[in-house]
């Protein structure tokens, strides 16, 4: 069984991007384009990892983190952060966020910080 | 570091959705200097700044990346109410805005930007210091989005290695509370872990890092102090090093493995101490693996022998490699192809589609319509020329043909949907324009836009910028007056512009309308004759409608001065022209004191137009419905002639009457006996034809390279026979001039 992540972002370029290199890497790929989408998509796809963006229209990561950890404690989130947001992602992760990346991405690091996740 | 590979298509994307983010944030900023829900529009600035600064710094455009980190540095301090919105730091914002729109565009066109960030950069840094004093923490944050993890980090790695030497948490400087607490845990007979964990140096948000591991002690049993502590971690004052107490039951080296698969930790360091926190003599045996371990580590080589550490799996910086790259291999499942494409099915409902690719099918579907005309007149002819026992062929085929000319409609509307664009992808430039032009003319202007969902063709919407520019020009520098002189007219001091888009049958109305001084059509028409373009008794006797289009003739201007702006005579000149060339229309409406409204009259689509076909002498001509008033058929004694000039007395009104032969100078004379009423900007005239033909809707094609354009045409069509007709643009071939100097040979 393949592996399956949403992606959350609202810059659909981020999305095409870190989704393209997942499907290369074996993973299956759900997407996001705010928090509230992103929270009904946990609902619909049951991801396995969730890559969360923080800042976003409509409802941001750190929402989006508790909405969800709110209903599923074991949903596994990785934040994807940029430098400066420190604050936001310590939130993130006492909201139950398992673990971040620094934006801009490279690549090894997003699948390592999956792999880490999924295994 | 990899890197990710740019495709074409990811850049595309890249740069619409920069431009799209470019031009959110230009609303936005308007919005907030006009003070309107400054908390929503500053939190949308900032989102995309962010985003672009993300989405640049990823594909490596660091010019772009560095300034909107400096924007979103701004921008979050204004967010956070430690500085306040002023007109200075959002004309610093546009021009960042600006800046970066010229850095997208250079990167868009492949081309090394020349643009020089530092002005900008300057001009932002400014904002920051302002107020610095307030908080000085927030101001010092270096612009360059990569330095920052730098200096975040606090211990280089040899640093580090000095410090692993020493027993670390010897030294740890413990309070009261926490002494006590080790004292009262020891005694109990609890095994106490001494815990140190390294991170990588250039690792970003450390304080994270170390919250993490805090997180992960805390579940793992009874944690007595850390260094940092958890306050100073929420202060983001975390360093390269972690330190810890714990009580715990676990084992030493399952926990620093743990701790160790913890991102950007380096070393981890687990093991039992004693109540005053130096090592307990019965230590845990060093495990087979770990002296390797140790000896590719290089740091805790000097706790080795004496103290034994359980050393987890350390990650040298120099090697990621190996690791990195071993669960990309092994992750991928046997089914990924299949899997990727169902999901990608449920996410995708639109797809983007390459102007030219629509153009190329507008015109592959206009030849079928020539195609399904032709095909319906040989049907006719086949209908009229078989007997009646092939009738069931001939039935047949009808029926086929009339499916495909059905089938044919229905392609071309869905053709000319999907080239359909909001005119807001056009509205959405003008309230920057007007906001500039309002500044520069000392003048306060509020700009209404209303139906900008109203769908156009995208040629129209292409075209008819300009003239809308213009005309929004005009409103806002000789329309609306100086906040002064509105209080003193009992006006609001704030002038109102409205643009707006609506519906109308087959057209689209779009209205520009101020509620400025108006126009003063006195003023007009002593300027046209002054300028030697009417002749001043003619000028008395003009109705106001017919002074007004005085306007569109080149040169006429009632601005008393030249300004930077607008007042050279020639924006409305441009106006009409632009607007004649969409077989489009213009109407003005002004009253002096109250306002001026200006309304064009576009048709849906450029491709494709309803005319009436008309035999003139030698040649077939299309006369756009849009122009066409009535057709009558008329007896010769009907015309009458004055002064050289020939008219006819239409209900009630006499009406210049001009015959098409001999304004195409086409000698082979003809039997002129209908005529077509045509209206040119509210005008009537006659156009005598041979024979009306019928309306049907007619494929424009240009006359191409070598013709150019020719006054009095607007194109070509072909006709279902296969041949071709020429489209009249009646506005200039009877254009006001002419027409005027019909009327003025009339009234002479």
């Amino acid at each position: 069984m393949p592996k399956k992540v949403l992606i959350v972002d609202d810059a659909q370029f981020m999305r095409l991007r870190t989704a393209k290199l997942l499907r290369e890497n074996g993973y299956e790929v759900v997407e996001a384009e705010n928090g509230e989408v992103a929270v009904n998509q946990f609902e619909a796809h049951g991801p396995d990892v969730v890559l969360m963006d923080i800042t976003m229209p409509i409802m941001d990561g750190l929402a989006a983190v508790k909405a969800i950890r709110g209903k599923h404690p074991h949903a596994r989130i990785v934040m994807c952060s940029a430098l400066g947001q420190q604050a936001v992602v310590l939130e993130a992760i006492k909201a139950g966020a398992r673990d971040f990346l620094v934006k801009p991405f490279d690549p090894d690091k997003i699948l390592a910080a999956l792999q880490k996740q999924v295994s | 570091m990899a890197s990710f590979e740019f495709s074409d298509e990811d850049l595309k994307v890249f740069f619409e959705e920069t431009e799209e983010l470019l031009q959110a944030m230009e609303d936005d900023l308007i919005g907030l200097e006009k003070g309107d829900e400054v908390e929503a529009r500053l939190a949308s600035i900032f989102r995309a700044a962010h985003t672009i600064k993300g989405s640049s710094a990823t594909v490596g455009f660091t010019a772009m990346a560095t300034l909107t980190h400096s924007m979103e540095n701004v921008l979050d301090r204004l967010r956070k109410g430690q500085t306040n919105v002023s007109t200075a730091i959002v004309n610093h914002l546009f021009t960042a805005m600006d800046v970066l729109r010229k850095l997208t565009a250079d990167a868009a066109a492949g081309r090394e930007s020349n643009e020089d960030t530092s002005p900008v950069l300057g001009l932002l840094e400014m904002d920051l210091e302002e107020d610095a004093s307030a908080a000085p923490a927030e101001a010092t944050v270096p612009p360059a989005g990569a330095a920052t993890a730098v200096a975040v980090t606090a211990a280089p790695s040899a640093e580090a290695v000095v410090v692993a030497a020493t027993p670390p948490w010897a030294g740890l400087d413990l309070d009261e509370f926490e002494k006590q607490a080790l004292q009262d845990g020891c005694a109990r007979g609890d095994t106490l872990l001494g815990v140190r964990v390294e991170f990588h140096p250039e690792a970003a948000m450390l304080s994270v890092r170390s919250y993490q591991v805090y997180l992960h002690l805390e579940e793992k049993g009874r944690l007595v102090a850390t260094r940092p502590t958890l306050s100073e971690m929420e202060q983001e004052k975390s360093g390269a090093v972690l330190t810890a107490f714990l009580f715990t039951l676990e084992d030493p080296k399952v926990l620093a493995g743990e701790i160790e698969n913890i991102g950007d930790v380096r070393l981890a360091l687990v093991e039992p101490v004693g109540p005053d926190g130096l090592f307990r003599a019965e230590s845990p045996v060093l495990t087979p693996s770990a002296p390797a371990a140790v000896s590719t580590a290089g740091t805790a080589v000097s706790v080795g022998a004496a103290t034994p550490a359980v050393v987890a799996a350390p990650r040298p910086t120099g090697v990621p490699a190996a690791r990195s790259e071993a669960p990309a291999a092994r992750s991928v499942p046997p089914a990924a192809s299949a899997e990727s494409g169902a999901s990608a099915k449920a996410g995708m409902r639109t797809v983007r589609v390459d102007v030219e690719l629509l153009d190329n099918l507008m015109n592959l579907v206009g030849e079928l319509v020539i195609d399904r005309t032709r095909l319906a007149q040989s049907m006719g002819l086949l209908d009229k020329a078989v007997d009646s026992q092939d009738s069931d062929v001939t039935r047949e085929l009808a029926e086929a043909t009339a499916h495909v000319g059905r089938i044919t409609t229905q392609l071309q509307e869905e053709i000319m949907r999907a080239r359909m664009l909001p005119v807001e992808t056009l509205f959405k430039k003008f309230p920057r324009m007007v906001r500039d032009l309002a500044q520069k003319c000392g003048k306060q202007v509020e700009l209404i836009i209303e139906g900008q969902d109203t769908e156009l063709d995208r040629g129209v919407i292409e075209e008819i910028g300009d003239p809308i520019m213009h005309l929004l020009r005009n409103s806002v520098d000789h329309g609306i007056e100086p906040p002064v002189a509105r209080a003193s007219a009992g006006k609001p001091p704030v002038g109102m512009v409205r643009l707006s888009a609506s519906h109308l049958e087959n057209h689209i109305l779009i209205t520009v309308e101020d509620d400025g001084k108006g126009i003063d059509v006195e003023g007009v028409k002593s300027a046209a004759v002054r300028k030697g373009l009417v002749a001043s008794e003619l000028a008395a006797r003009m109705s106001t409608q017919e002074a007004l289009q005085l306007i569109f003739v080149s040169g006429v201007s009632t601005a008393e001065k030249v300004s930077e702006v607008s007042g050279r005579g020639v924006g409305m000149d441009v106006v009409r022209r632009n607007v004649e060339k969409l077989n489009a229309s213009i109407e003005m409406d002004t009253t002096v004191g109250v306002g001026t409204r200006i309304t064009i009259k576009l048709p849906l689509t450029l491709a494709i137009i309803r005319a009436l076909m008309v035999q003139a002498g030698s040649g077939t001509y299309a006369i756009p419905m849009a122009s066409v008033v009535e057709t009558l058929i008329v007896a010769p004694e009907e015309l009458k002639t004055i002064h050289g000039a020939e008219v006819i007395v239409n209900r009630g009104q006499v009406l210049p009457v001009h015959r098409l032969t001999r304004l195409f100078a086409d000698t082979c004379g003809g039997d002129p006996r209908a005529l077509v009423i045509v209206s040119v900007g509210g005008r009537k005239s006659g156009l005598l034809v041979d024979k009306l033909l019928g309306d049907q809707e007619v494929v424009v094609k240009n006359l191409g390279l070598f013709l150019g354009s020719i006054p009095g045409l607007s194109g070509a069509t072909i006709l279902g026979g296969g041949e071709v007709a020429l489209i009249i643009d009646v506005q200039s071939l009877l254009s006001p001039h002419a027409a005027m100097t019909a009327r003025e040979e009339l009234i002479a």
